[in-house]
Order: structure tokens, then C-alpha cells, then sequence
């Protein structure tokens, strides 16, 4: 019988695997997710970190998850093909059971710099993301997937991101991870019924789920509420592992759960054993319903056919051209009203990027992400 | 799931002795490029929580 794997995010920082520790000697951890790409500020792996993927590797249980891809730039970087070839190196090396990336473009400076960041869901972003799905899947060869976003402009962009998602990964036969605390942010942030929310998302394609914590922000939405982000600084909530327990039934090529905290938000005993309270609660809610599961996955997700290329990665310069300028927008702008002005002077104004209809609140996040990781990590 | 005993005591030291080196931002890193650490501070990894 299938079974589905507890898992966490297990990266090297010596908070999360400090964190994670007991619960490796303890043989509750099934499978981990490793941030790959992440290793960039180091000139050595630490052999004992190689042992530790090498074991999950050896017995299936290792999924890679990608960072700083880009995947809808609409320039072909040169930093991306440097990551398709470490990409390749790495999946010789280790036995990924899949391989995935985050929805948007990167807005920043650099490779390394800026954080995910939306696009309008048209023909020509999805013809972008089809071109560099392809190359990931023939990079790796293995199942290619994408996270659902937790960030959106606008009501619109929200009740389309699962349809714009599954005509992505469609075009490799490939998957997505649903993260929960994402969508938990959409339920929030949009005021939105998890019945109404869930039902958009092709959940026959969802592979892995995520689960984690976030924090409140001190703008307010439309109704005066708290705006909920993505921050990964603290203790799952409960509505998320609620949300959990009534997703997993509705995923029948559901592999892995995991569980995803920052280092930073680790650093403390407590948080650690919190950490660890998280993951049996977690745990628990994946044993409970694993019996309802059918006899073997309707779909492994590997590649149908060898993806044909064509010899020069797919660009669209104007888009590029657009994505600059909101990135720079974002991290420069000294308010709201500053941030509305320059936008209405871009080249993204009255264009399918809809500047005109995004929720002023969250334009104001959009550019408390973009300047919070413009200098990077 | 199962993890061997020496690399579960090599983790546990190499996360107490993480002492000092310095986080350079270059692509340096690769999977034929790894030696033991000795003395090697570890960073935090952001992965995921871009919000």
C-alpha cells in the first residue's frame, strides 16, 4: 500500500538540524526536502551533510526543492543554466524522488537576491514556464512540480492560480505541491471558504503538501484585518493543520507532507521543541487518514516523453523589460502613493499585468517582501 | 525512518562545533566539492518563507 511520508524541510543550518535532531534519532522523520540550490554561500559541502541526504537518497526518500530558479524571468539568465548543470550534477549524485520550484519571477538584483513575486496568468508567461519546466524535468530527470504561491494582487489572480498552475505542469506530466499555510494566506488575505478555495487547485496532481507557520502583518486588508504572510518564523497554526486533515483525502497521488520552518525562528529551545510538537501533530493527522488511499499512485509523474528543447531558452524581453521595472518599484519605493505613481508612469500600466486593479494592501506587501530580501539572505 | 548511528553523531557535532567561516556569495559550491567540516559556521538557510 502507498504510504504517505512525514516529512520536513532539512537544509544545512545547524538551527533547523539542531531542531530536527531528536526526531532523527527517533526514526520519525520518513523523508526530507532539501533546498538544493541554497548551498551557495558555501565553498565545501560538509561530508557528514553529504552522508545525511546520501541516507534518504539511498532509500527513496529525498526531494529536491528549488530556490532561486526564476522561473518566468522573461530573460534566459545566464545563472540559469549554471543551475540546470548543478541541477544534473546533483541528480547523478543523489536519487531525487522529485524535484520542484516556486511559482513567479525573483524580483532582485542578482541570482541570490529578491524574493517570488506574481505574474499575469497569459499565453506568454505560460509559454515562458513550459520552456523552463521542460528544462528542469530534462536537467533532472526525474517528476518536475511547482508550489502554489502565497502571494497575490488581487481576487482575480486568486481564484486562477490553480488553473494557470495545472496548464503549467500539464505540459510535463508534472505535479504541484500544494502548501496549506499558502492557502491559508489566500483564505485570509481574500476573505475566501476553504470549499471555495480548494475546489480551484487540480488536486489529482497534487504530490506533496507543505504545512508551516507565518507571521501577522501591521497592514490591514480590505475589511481592516491583519494581512497574513508567508514568513515561516513560528509554530504551525491550528487552522492549518485543520486545513491539512481535510486536504489529504482529497489528494489521491499524494507522496509527501512536510513541514517547513526557518532556521532563524530556531534558534531557541523552545522553538526547537515546538518544532518537534509540530511534526508529531503532524505526523499523527498523516496516519490517521493514510488507510483511505488507494493500492498504488494513479500517476508517478515521470516524464511521458524525452521533453524536445528547442536550442535557445524562450524570451520575451518586453516582459523582462516589465518585470525590471516593478522589481524596482517594489524595492525603492518610499510608500503606497510613491509605489502607485511609479507604477502609473511604468511600462506595466494599463497592460495585462492590471497594475490598476491590485489591492492596495497588497501592494503595500508586495513591497514589504520585495525590500525585506532585496540585499538577500 | 532508519538513519545510522555515525552519521546521526556527525550531525550532532558538527551543529555544536559550527564555529566560524565566512558566507561567501559565489556558485563555488558543487556535489564533486565537499570535505569534512572542521570549524565551519553554518548559515541560515532561507528555502522557502519568502512572505
Amino acid at each position: 500500500m502507498p504510504k504517505i511520508l512525514s516529512s520536513i524541510a532539512c537544509n544545512l543550518d545547524a538551527h533547523i538540524l539542531l531542531a530536527a535532531l531528536p526526531l532523527f534519532e527517533q526514526q520519525k522523520i520518513e523523508a526530507i526536502e532539501w533546498s538544493f540550490d541554497t548551498l551557495f554561500k558555501y565553498e565545501e559541502i560538509p561530508e557528514w551533510f553529504t552522508d545525511l541526504i546520501s541516507e534518504f537518497s539511498n532509500q527513496g526518500r529525498l526531494v529536491g526543492h528549488g530556490v532561486y530558479f526564476s522561473l518566468f524571468s522573461g530573460k534566459w539568465l545566464p545563472e540559469q543554466d549554471i543551475w540546470l548543470k548543478k541541477l544534473t550534477a546533483f541528480s547523478e549524485r543523489f536519487k531525487f524522488d522529485h524535484i520542484t520550484e516556486h511559482f513567479g519571477f525573483m524580483t532582485g538584483s542578482d541570482f541570490h537576491k529578491g524574493a517570488p513575486i506574481g505574474i499575469p496568468y497569459t499565453k506568454s508567461f505560460l509559454d515562458i514556464g513550459i520552456d523552463r519546466l521542460k528544462r528542469i524535468q530534462d536537467a533532472c530527470q526525474r517528476p518536475v512540480g511547482l508550489e502554489n504561491l502565497a502571494f497575490s494582487y488581487s481576487l482575480e489572480e486568486v481564484r486562477n492560480h490553480g488553473d494557470f498552475l495545472s496548464k503549467l505542469v500539464e505540459s510535463v506530466n508534472g505535479f504541484i505541491i500544494l502548501d496549506l499555510h499558502n492557502l491559508y494566506c489566500q483564505i485570509h488575505n481574500f476573505r475566501m471558504d476553504f470549499e471555495d478555495i480548494i475546489v480551484l487547485y487540480p488536486l489529482e496532481k497534487v504530490r506533496e503538501i507543505h504545512i508551516s507557520g507565518g507571521s501577522w502583518d501591521e497592514r490591514k486588508t480590505a475589511t481592516g484585518e491583519k494581512i497574513r504572510r508567508d514568513t515561516h518564523d513560528d509554530r504551525v497554526p491550528e487552522e492549518v493543520f485543520n486545513l491539512l486533515s481535510a486536504t489529504i483525502p482529497k489528494c489521491p497521488n499524494l507522496k509527501f507532507v512536510v513541514l517547513e520552518q526557518m532556521g532563524t525562528a530556531l534558534t531557541s529551545e523552545e522553538n526547537q521543541l515546538a518544532f518537534q510538537r509540530d511534526f508529531l501533530k503532524m505526523d499523527a493527522i498523516v496516519k490517521s487518514i493514510n488507510y483511505a488511499f488507494p493500492q498504488s499512485l494513479p500517476n508517478n509523474f515521470l516524464p511521458v516523453n524525452r521533453a524536445i528543447l528547442s536550442r535557445f531558452p524562450l524570451e520575451n524581453l518586453a516582459l523582462f523589460e516589465q518585470q525590471q521595472q516593478l522589481s524596482y518599484i517594489l524595492e525603492t519605493a518610499e510608500n503606497f502613493g510613491h509605489a502607485q505613481q511609479l507604477l502609473a508612469k511604468s511600462a506595466l500600466h494599463q497592460t495585462e499585468w492590471k497594475v490598476e486593479n491590485w489591492e492596495p494592501y497588497m501592494l503595500e506587501t508586495a513591497m514589504a517582501i520585495a525590500q525585506k530580501w532585496r540585499n538577500g539572505f | 525512518m532508519k538513519i545510522s548511528k555515525s552519521v546521526l553523531q556527525a550531525i550532532a557535532v558538527a551543529i555544536v562545533v559550527t564555529t566560524t567561516i565566512s558566507a561567501c556569495a559565489n556558485d563555488d559550491v558543487s556535489p564533486e566539492k565537499e570535505k569534512a567540516t572542521k570549524g565551519q559556521k553554518l548559515d541560515p538557510c532561507p528555502a522557502c518563507g519568502m512572505g
